[in-house]
């Protein structure tokens, strides 16, 4: 390091004070350096012209964060306008200086606490009560490709939108291999990682602003004007639905699944966190580029990988069977059922015949992971009585329409189609029909 | 003097891209010249001669680990005045030829500002981009080619991601051309091995301290037959390209340490490959948002570079610090101009992506233990990071 903290930056770095958000906060204050990338995030509580409490979030160097910290506990207590007069120089002068080279970089913390004073007294002003934000044009349920695509887009189009999902923002994208590169996106041919589209998706919605809550909608209620949906938290009302929510791995009904699919029982679904068979004997059954893309994303991690299916072929381009075959200690059998899962208290053994031969082999495993099928996740929607096809996808026009006036349905929910462009396409349509039908007027 | 510099080491030091113990056979090798042996190698008498000698020696030592021959070795001061002396001394040489000079984007910044300087002097400087893992594409560099151009650089590998670039075929293609080669090979001498025959190499540069030498010493390679021009006047030491009265010690400290990476180069390198590949395993297998940096395979033994979403890395490297473990960042906030490390920027990061690199650069004495203490403490420390980043929103 080319320059020396003092005790007390190096203190507020090392404990920062009042670090968090506020949840009914009065006002906000935000500042970024765009140089530096810092950026500072400032949340006061008002009362009787009194900051009664105070918390920040800081993305920076240590200096960035020491000054968000002191300027918090300088501030609180502090009337409105006392608080106006804290400056940089205050905020370096109490923690005993700061480095020349950091005074004007990464002491923004002043900055953001004047903002949000300032944001409290707008909306003073204006007569803003903070809450009453919580109506919305569009809402989507799921966070995955479709899910963001479509909150992407119905903010960028002009509409407000908010996009809900209780689990991880991206949906299956962060399940499948996450770093293994996407090569049937037209345009974006090995050029990014799941991982990365999923992070450049969120970012995408976040730049348009649309509001991301990190949280599981419980609730939903339809009337002729408004869809409410109820979180944990609190209430949203949106005039259009977009249900995203993906689907789910299916239960395969082979005899032994009940018994062994519990915590550390050795089953485990398509989706499962490959580190949790990490060097263990694993056999993937099932179907398709699930199946491939389960055993995959294996490759490096599980002892050995017996790679099984029903079918005769995996039915998948030869280049994605090529990927698989490369990986060490993977084995596979096609045309070959898996009768029987067995063991005392775990997965011991898999029962396997081979259709061709019909002759019955057992292996020896540690772990089973299935993947032969989805379901799509309608939840909510099917108790509203929307209307699903035979395979229990919900059922939409060429618009996405559902059969439930204003509300959508779009990715794997909807169909089959595990293609990230389609996903992606589909949420797309969704909010330019949206904007049709709330501005065309 | 203390030996025992390694051992007497507090902390777990994974810096070593920017400064390196010095080995301590290095240092018992030199020793001798602080008191005992005095001369002068251009001196007449017996200690004189002695020096010589040594100067001698350590010229074979330095051209045995790269496939050279000792005549085409000069000494140093280090990295950044080979560099110089390389650039500048052949493109002055040159200039009635042409006056283009091409490099990659992901030279080391006395290559870079060199190349600057030399653009007010009327040459033009072609800067060919880097994939996102950081390697140049030798035709895509090989069609930006001119009738002007005197003088292609590229690095051999770099020491902040840790890619090792197609080197050979670029050389062969400049071959092919007319076109001196220059190899900035700092980060990879000692690590991988070179050879500037096959390799079709022109000018080669070497820094002492990243072999386990001692710091302030380095050496050009200058294939025989290819004429500098000088960049600095005076006695006319070191072929009249390095005026000024021999460094002594610091020339037979990397004599020795050639000597020794010569020797133990495979083995020393096998070793940090494995903590290597446990640290960038665990990692990224363990750790949510973290990226690597470089290639993931044409990567140095000694190279775990890495980036972590929604925070900056002066943070974590303070962070580190406290539970003693030394690493370094390409975070602007942690340079003195502010800007975050071009390398990092050439590979297609964001400001705010490069702001969350560490780099963890091993040496030969790292161990499993010390590894294991790395793998440890970082995902505490990313974690209460990121709980105070805006940027980061839970799972």
């Amino acid at each position: 390091m080319s320059f020396e903290y003092s005790e007390k930056v190096k203190d507020h770095f090392r404990n920062p004070r009042n670090v968090g958000t506020i949840k009914d906060a009065d006002a906000t204050g935000r500042v970024g350096n765009p140089v530096c990338g810092d950026m500072m995030e400032i949340q006061i509580k008002v009362e009787d012209n009194i900051i009664k409490d105070i918390k920040f979030k800081t993305f920076g160097c240590a200096s960035a964060i020491a000054t968000s910290s002191m300027v918090t506990e300088l501030a609180k207590g502090k009337t409105l306008e006392e608080a106006l007069e804290i400056t940089r120089q205050d905020v370096a002068d109490e923690l005993e200086g700061l480095p020349p080279i950091k005074m004007h970089c990464s002491n923004l913390a002043a900055d953001a606490l004047h903002a949000a004073i300032n944001d409290y007294m707008e909306k003073q002003e204006k007569g803003i009560t903070p809450p009453g934000e919580d109506e919305y044009e569009v809402a989507v349920i799921g966070g995955g490709a479709a899910g963001l695509a479509a909150a992407t887009i119905s903010s960028y189009v002009g509409l407000k939108t908010v996009i809900f999902d209780g689990g991880q923002w991206g949906g299956l994208l962060n399940k499948f291999c996450p770093d293994k590169l996407i090569e049937n996106y037209p345009g974006l041919t090995d050029k990014m990682t799941t991982r990365e589209l999923t992070r450049s998706l969120l970012d995408d919605a976040r730049e348009q602003e649309a509001k991301l809550v990190n949280e599981y909608v419980n609730d939903i209620e339809i009337d002729s004007e408004f869809k409410t949906l109820t979180t944990d938290s609190r209430t949203y009302k949106a005039r259009m639905l977009v249900l995203a929510s993906g689907s789910s791995p299916a239960k395969s009904g082979i005899p032994g699944e009940e018994k062994f699919a519990v915590d550390d029982g050795g089953i485990y679904y398509l989706t499962a966190d490959p580190s949790r068979l990490t060097g263990k004997r694993v056999l993937v059954y099932g179907h398709g580029y699930n199946a491939l893309s389960a055993a995959g994303c294996l490759g490096g991690i599980a002892g050995s990988i017996t790679l099984v299916t029903d079918e005769a072929s995996f039915m998948v381009p030869e280049r994605e069977m090529d990927w698989v075959k490369c990986i060490d200690g993977l084995k596979i059998l096609n045309s070959t059922t898996l009768l029987e899962i067995q063991g005392a208290a775990k997965v011991e053994k898999a029962v396997l015949e081979d259709q061709t031969e019909g002759e019955r082999v057992e292996i020896i495993v540690d772990a089973v992971v299935l993947a032969t099928g989805m379901v799509p996740n309608v939840g909510l929607m099917g108790k509203l009585g929307v209307e699903v096809d035979e395979s229990g996808f919900v059922k939409t026009d060429k618009y996405q329409r559902t059969s439930l006036d204003g509300v959508y349905a779009i990715g794997n929910v909807a169909s089959e189609i595990d293609l990230l462009v389609v996903a992606e396409a589909q949420g797309t349509i969704v909010a330019h029909d949206a904007y049709r039908k709330l501005r065309g007027g | 003097m203390v030996l025992t510099r390694v051992n007497g080491l507090k902390t777990v030091y994974m810096d070593n891209a920017s400064g390196a113990p010095v080995d301590e056979r290095v240092v018992e090798a030199m020793l001798p010249y602080f008191d005992s042996r005095v001369g002068n190698p251009a001196s007449l008498h017996e200690s004189g001669v002695e020096a010589r000698k040594a100067l001698g020696v350590a010229r074979e030592l330095v051209a045995a680990l790269i496939g050279a021959e000792d005549k085409e070795i000069i000494f140093t001061s280090g990295a950044t005045e080979s560099n110089n002396i390389a650039i500048r001394g052949a493109v002055q040489r040159k200039k009635k030829k042409g006056n283009h000079i091409i490099i990659s984007s992901v030279e080391h910044m006395s290559v870079v500002n060199t190349c600057k300087d030399l653009q007010r002097e009327g040459f033009e400087v072609t800067t060919v981009p880097v994939d996102r893992d950081g390697l140049v594409d030798p035709e895509r560099l090989a069609d930006e080619v001119t009738d002007q151009t005197i003088l292609v650089s590229c690095m051999y590998a770099n020491g902040e991601i840790g890619t090792i670039q197609p080197v050979r075929d670029i050389g062969a293609m400049a071959r092919e051309k007319d076109i001196l080669f220059h190899v900035d090979a700092v980060a990879a001498a000692g690590k991988i091995p070179i050879d500037v025959v096959q390799d079709n190499i022109d000018l080669l540069s070497l820094s002492s301290n990243d072999l386990y030498g001692p710091k302030g010493m380095g050496a050009l390679y200058i294939k025989s037959g290819v004429a500098l021009r000088p960049v600095m006047t005076g006695g006319g030491q070191e072929r009249g390209l390095r005026s000024g009265s021999e460094n002594i010690f610091g020339i037979v400290g990397l004599g020795k340490a050639c000597e020794l990476a010569k020797d133990e180069m495979e083995k020393d390198a096998r070793q940090m490959e494995a903590l290597r590949e446990k640290l960038i395993d665990r990692v990224l297998g363990n750790m949510k948002y973290s990226y690597l940096t470089g290639h993931r395979t044409k990567r140095l033994p000694n190279i775990a570079s890495f980036r972590f979403s929604f925070i900056e890395g002066e943070s974590i490297i303070l962070s580190l610090s406290d539970l003693e473990v030394e690493a370094s960042t390409g975070s602007a906030c942690s340079a003195k101009t502010l800007e975050p490390s071009h390398v990092l920027i050439a590979i297609g990061l964001r400001h705010e992506e490069a702001h969350g690199s560490l780099l963890l650069s091993l040496n030969k004495w790292n161990t499993q233990a010390e590894v294991d203490h790395v793998l440890e403490s970082l995902p505490p420390v990313v974690e209460r990071l990121r709980a105070l980043s805006p940027l980061y929103q839970e799972d």
